[in-house]
């Protein structure tokens, strides 16, 4: 019983280091840039939408990004009419924040402003339920969790090895076994959305109108039309060609510099 | 008598205002330029009744009429002012005699009991045959019966060459001639691309007309027609020229063979007999007139601005402010002034949604003068408001560009509160007809609002997930883990040694207490004796079953040594000495014998334990 008392503390005092390690995390809220912030919202909630703009845009162009700037940018810019603009920017905000209900109605509804509708294929049940089960998170969060299920499987560990009662022994090591799972579950999820942000291409189409091609050339058929606003997905790229597939899961080529990457 | 007083007190209101009319202008106009032979009028103008018109002294002009005088009066009244104008008027008719410069010398003339002289008339008379300077001699030798473009010709002048956008532009044909036109008909109406455009010269019975020298040339001046041009968009706009076809009389001289008689062919040289006129017609071109168009100003344009120009005013006025529901409301909105009044758009009021609102009726009138196009533009609304409650229509903006200050310019409706009544048999809150209940109203959709700060700004690219924080807390629990592992073994392991070592020097220990166990026996110290051998015997059983010495009683030592199966004789044994040894060292009395006895049987004990035990 001794031996506990000795070697709880240091177990204690570990696991409150890695809360304060995973709070402290990008919590800079004292940055200076969000004064620039601050005077653009003023601008824009003036009706200076220029103005609101050029501020917005300076932060991140000294390599801050957060959700909220990007939304505030989305919706700039679809005060501006600027519809592939903020679409970009609202599917920017929703890589880093995928549940902000703010940004989900605004990119619906920037989404109706555009020209093409297309309609996506539909999914199956389970495949509904698992991108939103996926989506609860983005790959920080998903990340974090993990952490925190490792951390209480092994203090059950902990608590299985020097526990002498037997109901003890038995529920801690069952108990640890559901949070390694989770553990692994949930760091499987926080891959999935960290290949989505990083790996995983799209891009929203900027010129007016693009035709599709059935091949890298311009020379070969064309086989559809789609308008600015619309969100491709790339799947090859080839010279200043991209192969793209849009939501209703056909598939083409057309030049790379007529979209813009998420 | 009340009568009396009354028309007393009005004429004390007239008297004033009469006085007023006294400003008094005495002129005298005449041609700058005549031609000697030429009959020309000289006026003298008046805006007061005068009396004793004193003339001038004329000379080096015969006086063939004159002086006949003719006077007007008129009276005006504008908002309740009367004003009372008159204009006397005294003509000459006069005729130059020989070329040079005369000055007609001041005519006078008195007016309201006091003295006024006009001012001096200078005329230049110029030989009638000689060629004004700088013109070559005109071609009298033309060919009779058509016109010269000398004779008659048609210019067209623009007030701006370098307006703005939707800035009015007054364009002027001015026919010029020495001949008589008897009629004359606008051809074609010049195609004005890029304008709006309005007709200023509504009457075309009545032409202003009046001399002018040109090139030295007295021309008779008709303004044909006089047109106001907005123009639509900015850069090098052309206006065409106009077409004008004239009937003129010209001229025609027959070809007759000449008498040698001067007076014979004199006679017939003579207009009356020998020239025949005869109705030519003729076309004219004006001149095609090129207009720079200014655009408008970009910087400081309103959003409102849907492309007035010129100088307006703006008033709203609503019938009524606190109509029963349903009860419709007229707004009045009036735009004034002048400019391109009629492409003034309604205004964009912000009406509350339960207000029924109309497209507006726009009327405009429009009064065209020479100076221009001004004239008030009218909206009416109609509204009826559908439920009770207090709204208010906002104030909305007009504005106009004025193109003399360059600057735009706006004004706003005043804001309109209502509170409007519940109507009869109308719900409670809303207004409506009882017992139907509404859906909400959606007026409009928007996007969110932005969020306010302080954001958590981080840096682009740089996430949690992936990175090496990020491992090396996912790593960190199972290393803590196997570091606790490492610690438990270890800590286990010195507490086997431990008891190992003193299981070893359990049966020593106990021999050491034994040993001093007997010498207090020698020395007959009873208490340390029993002390020292009790102590002997629970230590020996601490150490040999790693128990600490709290934990150990009578009982946890037979089932320890039980569990170890020594044999239950030796355990009896055991267990009595230590119950005798207890006895002993509280109880009073003679003990020597049992002392000894005692000491041998627990040497005795530990060495058969230590037997059993290995």
């Amino acid at each position: 019983m001794g031996m506990i008392k000795k070697i709880l503390p240091g177990c204690l005092a570990a696991a409150l280091m890695v809360i304060v390690l995973l709070g402290s995390h990008k919590s800079i809220f004292a940055n200076p840039y969000n004064e620039v912030i601050k005077q653009a919202n003023i601008e824009y909630s003036s009706g200076y939408y220029d103005q609101a703009l050029e501020l917005y845009i300076a932060v991140v162009e000294q390599g801050y990004e957060s959700a909220e700037l990007y939304y505030n940018i989305g919706n700039t810019f679809f005060k501006l009419n600027r519809i592939p603009e903020s679409i970009l920017y609202y599917e920017r905000a929703k890589r880093l924040a995928p549940r902000d209900e703010n940004i989900r109605f605004n990119l619906e509804l920037a989404r109706t402003r555009t020209i093409d509708k297309i309609e996506s294929i539909p999914e199956l049940f389970y495949e509904r339920w698992f991108r939103s089960l996926l989506s609860i998170h983005h790959a920080d969060g998903w990340g974090k969790l993990s952490i925190v299920f490792i951390f209480l499987a092994m203090a059950l560990a902990v608590v299985f090895l020097l526990t002498i009662r037997r109901w003890l022994r038995v529920l801690s090591f069952y108990l640890g076994l559901v949070f390694i799972i989770f553990s692994l579950i949930t760091l499987a999820f926080a891959f999935t959305q960290h290949y989505q942000r990083t790996v995983k291409a799209e891009a929203i189409v900027f010129d007016p109108t693009v035709t599709v091609k059935s091949s890298p050339s311009e020379g070969s058929i064309d086989l559809f039309v789609i308008h600015e606003g619309t969100k491709v997905r790339i799947t090859d790229r080839v010279g200043e060609w991209m192969e793209v597939r849009i939501a209703s899961g056909s598939m083409g080529w057309l030049k790379a510099n007529a979209v813009e990457k998420i | 008598m009340k009568l009396r007083i009354y028309k007393i007190l009005l004429l004390c209101f007239f008297l004033p205002r009469l006085a007023l009319a006294d400003n008094i202008s005495f002129s005298g106009s005449a041609p700058a330029e005549v031609l000697a032979g030429q009959q020309f009028r000289l006026v003298y103008t008046v805006n007061a009744e005068a009396e004793n018109f004193t003339a001038p002294e004329i000379k080096g002009f015969a006086i063939l009429a004159g002086p006949t005088q003719s006077s007007s009066s008129s009276i005006q009244i504008i908002n309740n002012q009367v004003s009372r104008s008159f204009s006397y008027t005294f003509t000459y008719t006069l005729v130059a005699q020989q070329e040079g410069t005369f000055t007609i010398p001041p005519a006078r003339l008195s007016a309201g009991g006091k003295q006024y002289s006009s001012n001096a008339v200078t005329i230049k008379v110029r030989p009638a045959t000689s060629p004004p300077p700088g013109t070559t001699a005109p071609k009298d030798q033309q060919a009779p019966g058509t016109i010269s473009s000398k004779d008659v010709f048609l210019r067209a002048t623009v007030d701006k060459t370098n307006p703005y956008q939707g800035e009015q532009i007054i364009v002027t044909y001015r026919l010029y001639t020495r001949i008589p036109v008897s009629n004359y008909h606008i051809e074609q109406a010049p195609s004005t691309t890029g304008f709006w455009s309005e007709e200023l010269s509504r009457d075309r019975t009545r032409l202003l007309q009046y001399t002018d020298v040109v090139d030295g040339q007295q021309y008779t001046v008709a303004e044909l027609r006089k047109v106001a041009l907005f123009p639509q968009r900015s850069g090098t706009l052309r206006i065409e020229p106009l077409e004008v076809e004239i009937v003129a009389r010209v001229q025609q001289q027959q070809q007759r063979r000449r008498t040698g008689d001067p007076f014979f062919d004199n006679f017939f040289d003579d207009p009356f007999f020998g020239r025949r006129t005869q109705n030519v017609q003729h076309t004219l071109r004006s001149n095609a007139l090129n207009i720079n168009v200014k655009p408008l100003p970009v910087q400081n344009r309103p959003a409102q601005f849907s492309g007035a120009v010129g100088d307006f005013k703006i008033s709203a006025t609503v019938d009524k402010t606190e109509p029963a529901a349903n009860d419709p409301i007229n707004l009045k909105v009036v735009i004034s002034g002048k400019g391109n009044i009629r492409l003034i758009d309604k205004l964009n009021f912000q009406f509350p949604p339960s207000f029924e609102v109309y497209d507006p009726k726009i009327s405009t009138d429009v009064q065209v003068t020479p100076t221009g196009v001004s004239g008030t533009r009218t909206l009416e609304y109609l509204i009826i408001p559908r439920s009770a409650g207090n709204f208010s229509i906002k104030p909305a903006a007009f504005s106009y560009f004025h193109p003399i200050r360059e600057q735009y310019i706006t004004m706003n409706t005043p804001e309109f509160n209502f509170s409007i009544v519940r109507g009869e048999g109308m719900d409670m809150a809303t207004g409506i007809a009882a017992g139907d209940q509404q859906a909400i109203q959606y007026i409009a959709s928007d996007i969110r609002f932005i969020r306010q700060g302080p954001f958590r700004l981080q840096t682009i690219g740089s996430y949690f997930f992936g990175s090496v924080k990020f491992y090396a807390l996912y790593l960190s629990p199972l290393v803590f883990f196997g570091l606790f592992v490492a610690l438990l073994q270890n800590h286990i392991k010195n507490n086997t040694d431990i008891a190992r070592v003193k299981i070893r020097r359990a049966t020593r220990i106990a021999r050491k207490r034994l040993k001093q166990a007997d010498e207090f026996l020698k020395l007959r110290m009873d208490e340390k004796f029993f002390n020292e051998l009790s102590q002997a015997l629970w230590g020996y059983l601490s150490d040999k079953f790693n128990l600490p010495l709290a934990e150990l009683s009578l009982e946890t030592v037979r089932s320890r040594l039980e569990n170890r199966s020594v044999n239950t004789e030796i355990i009896n044994d055991f267990i009595g000495v230590l119950e005798q040894c207890e006895f002993a060292r509280f109880a009073p009395g003679e003990k020597s014998q049992t002392m000894d006895e005692l000491y041998q049987r627990a040497l005795a004990l530990i060495t058969r334990i230590e037997k059993e035990l290995k």
